[in-house]
């Protein structure tokens, strides 16, 4: 069997609430003399504070802030780590891999293989995924996912819609062959994918690769943005995406559900990924589920990217919601575009 | 801009419960079965996003039939 046995997350220090957000928008960049309030920001996507890495903290350093918390609090020999998976959109090089400079960081074994997975919104399901086929076909016992991203890095300070619902956040979960002591131990079965790649454009960070790198002429266009978008700029297009969000959820959580012969009142908790609070309401409507079983925890954290669904799990089992015997539906989607999910039993 | 008949089209195409060829450019659309504020929301997100032209509430109130919706997206493409 394979089990998701212990998540701990980790934020940067550094957190924005709405009325502080408007204040520097107003009196920096609001060039466009947009009149806009916390209540409506707050109506708008259900954020009222989301978190800020440091100009210097990327997404590794908070992956491994994520994984040494996961080590204490769970009381994990870190030397039993044989396959770490580092889900991120924001690598630290193109060569070499981030999660081989996070197996010397994190003191692992050298023995321990090491991969990074480019991917957003729907990387913790792909992570979880590979974990599981790796230890299915017995090639190791216990994976660490790292799943960590830094948006805030890419986005311009004057695009106040993606400051309000972006956030910087790790999560960093085990993965086993056997369940640990006091730990979460769900099991988890089949997955269910979807790809529309025409839908890149959508949600997409310009100028951040190989393709179109950044140039001078188009970087000196920042030079008073305190990043400098030197790893790219985040676009996105709010009507594609909601349109996207609200055709293929609804038809992806069905979709998981026929996978596993199971119907909505076999579930739980739906546990999406926490895209924007106000679209995920309409998509609970839409399959009318109870406000008691679908989480949205996104109003003090922000879309946490890929983080978003373990640090949901992690705060769900922290409050004693996890009970035996139950099932748990969980699904990311976004950028790519991309979206899965899988079923998760207690 | 295209027909009134793709418009119809791709209205219903973004209510996955209408059955196709139940709307037509007569049809009423806030008497669609089970019509929200979600609904709404979804006609705004499509005809900005193929379109280009941001309707708001007020813009809507205006309009009864789907043939209302698009003269309006009309007009407000010929203006632009």
């Amino acid at each position: 069997m394979v089990y998701i046995n212990a998540i701990s997350y980790h934020f940067p220090e550094k957190s924005i609430t709405n009325d502080e957000l408007i204040t520097d928008f107003n009196s920096n960049w609001n060039r466009e003399k947009i009149n806009i309030s916390s209540e409506e920001l707050y109506k708008q996507c259900w954020v009222n504070k989301r978190y800020i890495s440091s100009l210097d903290e990327t997404a590794k350093d908070l992956g491994n802030a994520a994984a040494n918390k996961l080590f204490k609090e769970w009381n994990i020999n870190r030397n039993e780590i044989e396959y770490l998976i580092f889900v991120s959109d924001a690598l630290e090089y193109k060569g070499p891999t981030t999660a081989c400079i996070m197996q010397y960081d994190l003191d692992l074994a050298q023995t321990c293989a090491a991969i990074d997975v480019l991917h957003g919104c729907t990387g913790f399901i792909y992570g979880l995924s590979l974990a599981k086929a790796l230890i299915d076909s017995e090639q190791v016992k216990n994976v660490l996912l790292i799943t960590a991203d830094v948006p805030t890095k890419v986005i311009h300070p004057k695009d106040i819609d993606l400051r309000a619902i972006f956030s910087d956040a790790a999560a960093a979960t085990l993965i086993s062959n056997k369940k640990i002591t006091k730990g979460i131990n769900a099991q988890f079965n089949k997955f269910t994918f979807g790809t529309d790649g025409s839908g890149a454009k959508s949600l997409f960070v310009e100028h951040s690769a190989t393709k179109e790198p950044a140039d001078i002429k188009w970087l000196s266009q920042f030079i008073d943005v305190p990043t400098g978008l030197e790893g790219g700029r985040l676009t996105m297009n709010s009507s594609k995406i909601f349109l996207f969000a609200l055709k293929k959820v609804p038809q992806l959580v069905k979709d998981i559900l026929i996978k596993e012969n199971l119907t909505f009142s076999d579930i739980d908790y739906f546990v999406l990924h926490q895209a924007n609070g106000q679209m995920l309401d309409f998509i609970r409507k839409k399959l009318n589920i109870e406000e008691e079983k679908f989480i949205i925890n996104i109003q003090e954290i922000g879309n946490t990217v890929s983080a978003s669904i373990p640090i949901a799990l992690s705060q769900m089992f922290k409050e004693n919601k996890l009970k035996k015997g139950q099932q748990i539906l969980i699904s990311g989607f976004g950028i790519g575009l991309s979206w899965g999910g899988t079923i998760l039993t207690i | 801009m295209e027909d009134i008949a793709a418009f119809v089209k791709k209205i219903e195409n973004e209510f996955d419960e209408l059955e196709k060829g139940t709307l037509t450019p007569q049809t009423n659309y806030r008497e669609i079965e089970n019509w929200s504020s979600m609904h709404a929301l979804i006609i705004i997100a499509l005809i900005d996003s193929e379109f280009d032209v941001l309707l708001n509430g007020d813009d809507l109130k205006e309009t009864q039939t789907i043939q209302d919706l698009f003269n309006l997206v009309q007009s407000k493409t010929n203006n632009g």
